[in-house]
Protein backbone atom coordinates (compact mmCIF):
# COMPACT_ATOMS: atom_id res chain seq x y z
CA UNK A 1 0.00 0.00 0.00
CA UNK A 2 1.23 3.45 -1.14
CA UNK A 3 1.69 5.60 1.61
CA UNK A 4 -0.81 8.80 2.11
CA UNK A 5 0.46 12.34 0.79
CA UNK A 6 3.26 13.79 3.29
CA UNK A 7 1.32 17.52 3.16
CA UNK A 8 -2.38 18.53 2.45
CA UNK A 9 -3.62 21.61 1.31
CA UNK A 10 -7.41 22.49 2.14
CA UNK A 11 -7.64 25.04 -1.05
CA UNK A 12 -10.70 27.83 -0.38
CA UNK A 13 -11.99 30.31 -2.88
CA UNK A 14 -14.42 32.49 -3.20
CA UNK A 15 -14.74 32.27 -6.63
CA UNK A 16 -18.21 30.42 -7.25
CA UNK A 17 -17.53 29.39 -10.94
CA UNK A 18 -18.19 25.73 -11.88
CA UNK A 19 -14.36 25.61 -12.35
CA UNK A 20 -13.43 27.31 -9.36
CA UNK A 21 -11.93 24.43 -7.60
CA UNK A 22 -10.33 23.21 -10.45
CA UNK A 23 -8.50 26.41 -11.38
CA UNK A 24 -7.43 27.41 -7.95
CA UNK A 25 -5.78 23.11 -7.60
CA UNK A 26 -4.07 24.13 -10.90
CA UNK A 27 -2.75 27.41 -10.26
CA UNK A 28 -1.47 26.53 -6.89
CA UNK A 29 0.03 23.38 -7.75
CA UNK A 30 1.85 25.50 -10.35
CA UNK A 31 2.77 27.83 -7.66
CA UNK A 32 3.73 25.02 -5.16
CA UNK A 33 6.05 23.68 -7.82
CA UNK A 34 7.78 27.29 -8.92
CA UNK A 35 8.06 27.77 -4.79
CA UNK A 36 9.46 23.96 -4.46
CA UNK A 37 10.85 22.24 -7.99
CA UNK A 38 11.98 19.00 -5.83
CA UNK A 39 8.24 18.42 -4.10
CA UNK A 40 7.15 15.08 -5.11
CA UNK A 41 3.64 15.97 -6.34
CA UNK A 42 2.91 12.45 -5.07
CA UNK A 43 2.83 13.58 -1.91
CA UNK A 44 1.06 16.53 -1.70
CA UNK A 45 -2.89 16.17 -1.96
CA UNK A 46 -4.71 19.57 -2.36
CA UNK A 47 -8.26 19.30 -1.44
CA UNK A 48 -11.28 21.70 -1.64
CA UNK A 49 -14.33 21.19 0.84
CA UNK A 50 -16.29 18.22 0.21
CA UNK A 51 -18.95 19.66 -2.37
CA UNK A 52 -21.70 18.63 0.16
CA UNK A 53 -19.83 21.13 2.67
CA UNK A 54 -22.33 23.91 1.67
CA UNK A 55 -21.88 25.50 4.81
CA UNK A 56 -18.49 25.84 4.36
CA UNK A 57 -18.78 26.81 0.79
CA UNK A 58 -21.14 29.39 1.25
CA UNK A 59 -19.47 31.43 3.82
CA UNK A 60 -16.42 31.51 1.54
CA UNK A 61 -18.39 33.34 -0.82
CA UNK A 62 -16.80 37.36 -1.14
CA UNK A 63 -19.64 38.81 0.63
CA UNK A 64 -20.30 35.36 3.46
CA UNK A 65 -16.86 35.86 4.49
CA UNK A 66 -16.98 39.76 5.37
CA UNK A 67 -19.90 39.10 7.49
CA UNK A 68 -22.86 39.88 5.23
CA UNK A 69 -26.14 39.20 5.11
CA UNK A 70 -28.79 36.67 7.00
CA UNK A 71 -27.23 33.74 9.31
CA UNK A 72 -23.30 35.37 8.48
CA UNK A 73 -22.44 35.51 12.05
CA UNK A 74 -23.40 31.52 12.76
CA UNK A 75 -21.63 30.83 9.19
CA UNK A 76 -18.74 32.51 9.85
CA UNK A 77 -17.97 31.11 13.43
CA UNK A 78 -18.36 27.36 11.51
CA UNK A 79 -15.53 28.47 8.97
CA UNK A 80 -13.43 30.28 11.81
CA UNK A 81 -13.56 26.85 13.44
CA UNK A 82 -12.88 25.09 10.26
CA UNK A 83 -10.08 26.62 9.66
CA UNK A 84 -8.87 26.25 12.94
CA UNK A 85 -9.44 22.74 13.33
CA UNK A 86 -7.34 22.16 9.82
CA UNK A 87 -4.73 24.06 11.33
CA UNK A 88 -4.28 22.19 14.32
CA UNK A 89 -3.91 18.93 11.88
CA UNK A 90 -0.32 17.77 11.17
CA UNK A 91 1.08 19.17 7.98
CA UNK A 92 -2.15 20.62 6.76
CA UNK A 93 -1.87 23.85 5.31
CA UNK A 94 -5.25 25.99 4.47
CA UNK A 95 -5.13 27.98 1.35
CA UNK A 96 -7.58 31.01 0.98
CA UNK A 97 -8.16 32.69 -2.35
CA UNK A 98 -9.83 36.08 -2.58
CA UNK A 99 -9.24 38.48 -5.26
CA UNK A 100 -7.21 41.89 -5.04
CA UNK A 101 -10.47 43.58 -7.23
CA UNK A 102 -7.66 46.64 -8.28
CA UNK A 103 -4.84 46.73 -10.91
CA UNK A 104 -1.72 46.29 -8.75
CA UNK A 105 -0.55 50.03 -9.33
CA UNK A 106 -3.55 51.15 -7.11
CA UNK A 107 -2.87 47.63 -4.46
CA UNK A 108 -2.47 50.17 -1.70
CA UNK A 109 -6.24 51.09 -2.70
CA UNK A 110 -7.83 47.42 -1.58
CA UNK A 111 -8.82 46.66 1.59
CA UNK A 112 -9.28 43.40 0.67
CA UNK A 113 -5.99 41.76 2.29
CA UNK A 114 -6.51 43.67 5.59
CA UNK A 115 -10.19 43.41 6.05
CA UNK A 116 -9.07 39.13 5.39
CA UNK A 117 -6.88 39.53 8.29
CA UNK A 118 -9.39 41.71 10.62
CA UNK A 119 -12.14 39.51 9.54
CA UNK A 120 -10.68 35.46 8.92
CA UNK A 121 -7.53 35.69 10.40
CA UNK A 122 -8.38 37.16 13.90
CA UNK A 123 -11.72 34.58 13.73
CA UNK A 124 -9.64 31.75 13.49
CA UNK A 125 -7.08 33.29 16.22
CA UNK A 126 -9.85 33.38 18.22
CA UNK A 127 -11.18 29.81 17.24
CA UNK A 128 -8.09 27.95 19.03
CA UNK A 129 -9.40 29.32 21.92
CA UNK A 130 -7.35 28.08 24.68
CA UNK A 131 -6.36 24.99 23.32
CA UNK A 132 -3.12 25.82 22.34
CA UNK A 133 0.08 27.78 23.81
CA UNK A 134 1.28 30.92 21.78
CA UNK A 135 3.71 29.26 20.28
CA UNK A 136 1.69 26.52 18.27
CA UNK A 137 -0.75 29.14 17.33
CA UNK A 138 2.02 31.02 15.36
CA UNK A 139 2.94 27.89 13.77
CA UNK A 140 -0.59 27.35 13.13
CA UNK A 141 -1.12 30.25 11.71
CA UNK A 142 1.88 30.42 9.30
CA UNK A 143 0.08 27.34 7.54
CA UNK A 144 -2.69 29.81 6.41
CA UNK A 145 -1.94 30.87 2.77
CA UNK A 146 -3.56 33.58 1.39
CA UNK A 147 -3.62 33.24 -1.81
CA UNK A 148 -4.40 37.20 -3.50
CA UNK A 149 -3.99 37.79 -7.23
CA UNK A 150 -4.95 41.46 -8.85
CA UNK A 151 -6.61 41.99 -10.33
CA UNK A 152 -8.08 38.66 -10.46
CA UNK A 153 -7.14 34.83 -10.48
CA UNK A 154 -7.11 35.41 -14.16
CA UNK A 155 -3.77 37.69 -13.81
CA UNK A 156 -1.95 34.30 -12.87
CA UNK A 157 -3.91 31.52 -14.84
CA UNK A 158 -3.09 33.90 -18.08
CA UNK A 159 0.35 33.45 -17.47
CA UNK A 160 0.52 30.61 -19.21
CA UNK A 161 0.82 32.55 -22.36
CA UNK A 162 2.05 29.96 -24.80
CA UNK A 163 -1.17 28.05 -24.13
CA UNK A 164 -3.20 30.86 -24.38
CA UNK A 165 -1.75 31.79 -28.02
CA UNK A 166 -2.29 28.48 -29.21
CA UNK A 167 -6.06 28.70 -27.72
CA UNK A 168 -6.26 31.87 -29.84
CA UNK A 169 -4.81 30.78 -32.96
CA UNK A 170 -7.04 27.10 -32.49
CA UNK A 171 -10.19 29.29 -32.04
CA UNK A 172 -12.58 31.63 -33.86
CA UNK A 173 -10.04 34.50 -33.52
CA UNK A 174 -7.14 33.00 -35.45
CA UNK A 175 -4.68 34.37 -34.03
CA UNK A 176 -5.83 37.90 -33.14
CA UNK A 177 -4.65 38.39 -29.82
CA UNK A 178 -1.24 36.31 -30.00
CA UNK A 179 0.64 39.66 -30.34
CA UNK A 180 -0.63 40.41 -27.26
CA UNK A 181 -0.27 37.41 -25.16
CA UNK A 182 3.47 37.42 -26.68
CA UNK A 183 3.77 40.93 -25.06
CA UNK A 184 2.70 39.34 -21.87
CA UNK A 185 4.94 36.90 -21.99
CA UNK A 186 7.96 39.17 -22.74
CA UNK A 187 6.45 41.79 -19.69
CA UNK A 188 4.66 39.61 -17.39
CA UNK A 189 3.79 41.85 -14.53
CA UNK A 190 2.08 43.92 -16.99
CA UNK A 191 -0.90 41.07 -16.58
CA UNK A 192 -1.15 42.17 -12.70
CA UNK A 193 -1.81 45.64 -14.19
CA UNK A 194 -5.46 44.91 -16.14
CA UNK A 195 -8.29 46.22 -14.73
CA UNK A 196 -11.14 43.70 -14.66
CA UNK A 197 -9.50 40.99 -16.76
CA UNK A 198 -12.47 38.40 -16.78
CA UNK A 199 -14.22 41.70 -18.67
CA UNK A 200 -12.14 42.33 -21.44
CA UNK A 201 -13.95 41.97 -25.23
CA UNK A 202 -10.43 41.46 -26.84
CA UNK A 203 -9.78 38.25 -24.35
CA UNK A 204 -12.91 36.88 -25.83
CA UNK A 205 -11.23 33.78 -26.98
CA UNK A 206 -10.03 32.51 -23.61
CA UNK A 207 -13.52 32.87 -21.85
CA UNK A 208 -14.51 31.38 -24.47
CA UNK A 209 -12.46 28.75 -25.14
CA UNK A 210 -13.53 25.02 -24.17
CA UNK A 211 -10.26 24.37 -22.86
CA UNK A 212 -10.69 23.99 -18.99
CA UNK A 213 -9.14 27.01 -17.13
CA UNK A 214 -7.58 24.03 -14.71
CA UNK A 215 -5.70 22.95 -17.99
CA UNK A 216 -4.77 26.49 -19.36
CA UNK A 217 -3.10 26.99 -15.57
CA UNK A 218 -1.23 23.62 -15.72
CA UNK A 219 1.83 25.42 -16.25
CA UNK A 220 3.36 28.59 -14.62
CA UNK A 221 6.00 30.26 -16.10
CA UNK A 222 9.19 30.60 -13.25
CA UNK A 223 9.61 33.90 -14.25
CA UNK A 224 6.46 34.66 -13.33
CA UNK A 225 7.00 34.85 -9.73
CA UNK A 226 9.97 37.03 -10.48
CA UNK A 227 7.78 39.30 -12.30
CA UNK A 228 4.32 39.38 -11.23
CA UNK A 229 4.50 41.40 -7.89
CA UNK A 230 0.85 40.01 -6.71
CA UNK A 231 2.03 36.62 -6.74
CA UNK A 232 5.17 37.55 -5.38
CA UNK A 233 3.69 39.20 -2.43
CA UNK A 234 1.59 36.54 -1.32
CA UNK A 235 4.19 33.95 -1.60
CA UNK A 236 6.07 36.25 0.45
CA UNK A 237 4.26 35.22 3.55
CA UNK A 238 4.21 31.79 3.12
CA UNK A 239 6.54 28.79 4.42
CA UNK A 240 10.00 28.81 3.11
CA UNK A 241 10.29 25.21 3.12
CA UNK A 242 7.21 22.02 2.87
CA UNK B 1 -34.31 20.75 25.05
CA UNK B 2 -31.87 22.35 27.79
CA UNK B 3 -28.29 21.17 27.94
CA UNK B 4 -28.45 19.74 31.34
CA UNK B 5 -31.94 17.50 30.40
CA UNK B 6 -29.91 16.05 27.20
CA UNK B 7 -26.72 15.11 29.34
CA UNK B 8 -29.12 13.60 31.68
CA UNK B 9 -30.73 11.77 29.15
CA UNK B 10 -27.74 10.86 27.10
CA UNK B 11 -26.16 9.55 30.99
CA UNK B 12 -28.83 7.57 31.37
CA UNK B 13 -29.35 5.90 27.64
CA UNK B 14 -25.62 4.80 28.83
CA UNK B 15 -24.90 0.98 28.15
CA UNK B 16 -27.94 0.20 26.01
CA UNK B 17 -28.66 0.19 22.17
CA UNK B 18 -30.84 3.18 20.95
CA UNK B 19 -32.26 4.72 18.04
CA UNK B 20 -31.73 8.03 18.15
CA UNK B 21 -33.50 10.66 15.24
CA UNK B 22 -32.93 14.50 15.99
CA UNK B 23 -32.27 17.16 13.62
CA UNK B 24 -31.36 19.29 17.10
CA UNK B 25 -27.22 19.87 16.73
CA UNK B 26 -27.38 20.00 20.86
CA UNK B 27 -27.98 16.23 20.79
CA UNK B 28 -25.56 15.55 18.74
CA UNK B 29 -22.50 17.53 20.30
CA UNK B 30 -23.07 15.37 22.94
CA UNK B 31 -21.92 12.21 21.55
CA UNK B 32 -18.80 10.80 22.33
CA UNK B 33 -15.64 8.90 20.21
CA UNK B 34 -13.29 6.66 21.00
CA UNK B 35 -12.29 5.24 17.38
CA UNK B 36 -12.92 5.50 14.04
CA UNK B 37 -14.81 2.32 13.95
CA UNK B 38 -17.23 3.78 17.19
CA UNK B 39 -17.85 6.84 14.74
CA UNK B 40 -18.76 4.53 11.73
CA UNK B 41 -21.28 2.48 13.90
CA UNK B 42 -22.50 5.22 15.57
CA UNK B 43 -23.86 7.45 12.51
CA UNK B 44 -26.77 6.03 10.41
CA UNK B 45 -26.81 8.74 7.17
CA UNK B 46 -29.94 9.69 5.47
CA UNK B 47 -29.32 10.97 1.55
CA UNK B 48 -31.01 11.78 -1.05
CA UNK B 49 -29.94 10.30 -4.52
CA UNK B 50 -31.56 12.15 -7.54
CA UNK B 51 -31.20 10.96 -10.75
CA UNK B 52 -33.42 12.41 -13.23
CA UNK B 53 -36.70 13.01 -11.91
CA UNK B 54 -36.37 9.91 -9.66
CA UNK B 55 -35.57 10.01 -6.12
CA UNK B 56 -34.26 7.96 -4.01
CA UNK B 57 -33.36 7.66 0.25
CA UNK B 58 -30.42 6.06 0.99
CA UNK B 59 -29.53 4.95 4.48
CA UNK B 60 -25.68 4.10 5.06
CA UNK B 61 -22.64 4.26 7.79
CA UNK B 62 -19.98 6.59 6.82
CA UNK B 63 -17.71 5.13 4.36
CA UNK B 64 -13.94 4.41 5.77
CA UNK B 65 -12.62 7.93 4.53
CA UNK B 66 -15.61 10.06 5.68
CA UNK B 67 -15.25 8.38 9.16
CA UNK B 68 -11.92 8.87 9.50
CA UNK B 69 -12.21 12.77 8.41
CA UNK B 70 -14.69 13.22 10.97
CA UNK B 71 -12.73 11.35 14.05
CA UNK B 72 -9.65 13.39 13.23
CA UNK B 73 -11.45 16.72 13.76
CA UNK B 74 -13.01 15.30 16.61
CA UNK B 75 -9.83 14.62 18.52
CA UNK B 76 -8.65 18.38 17.80
CA UNK B 77 -11.12 19.37 19.99
CA UNK B 78 -12.07 22.98 18.43
CA UNK B 79 -15.51 21.80 16.28
CA UNK B 80 -18.54 20.88 18.13
CA UNK B 81 -19.46 16.97 16.81
CA UNK B 82 -22.17 19.21 15.09
CA UNK B 83 -20.18 21.35 13.46
CA UNK B 84 -17.86 18.71 12.15
CA UNK B 85 -20.67 16.98 10.12
CA UNK B 86 -21.45 20.39 8.43
CA UNK B 87 -18.65 21.35 7.33
CA UNK B 88 -17.55 17.59 6.16
CA UNK B 89 -20.29 17.97 4.22
CA UNK B 90 -21.64 14.86 6.44
CA UNK B 91 -25.22 16.57 7.35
Amino acid sequence: MSPGPRLRFVLLTEDTGKDADAVLRAVFRSVLRLLEPDLDSRAVSLDPPEEEAKAVRAVVRPDAWRGRGPGARDRFILLAKYIATKLRLADTFVVFHFHGDRAWGRSGTSSNTADFDRIVSNGVRHAFGAIGREGDLEACMSRLLRVVPFYSMEAWLYQNTTAAADICREGPCGGAHVAQYEAWAAERGALDEVEQIKDREDLQCLRTSTTPASRRASRMRRSTRRTSPSLRRSTSCWPRRY
Amino acid sequence: MHHSWIEACVEAMKGRQVFLASQNPLLLDFLEFSSIEQVQRTFVRCQVDRSGDAEQILWGNFSDEAAARFFESYQVGIQHVNEILRTEGLW
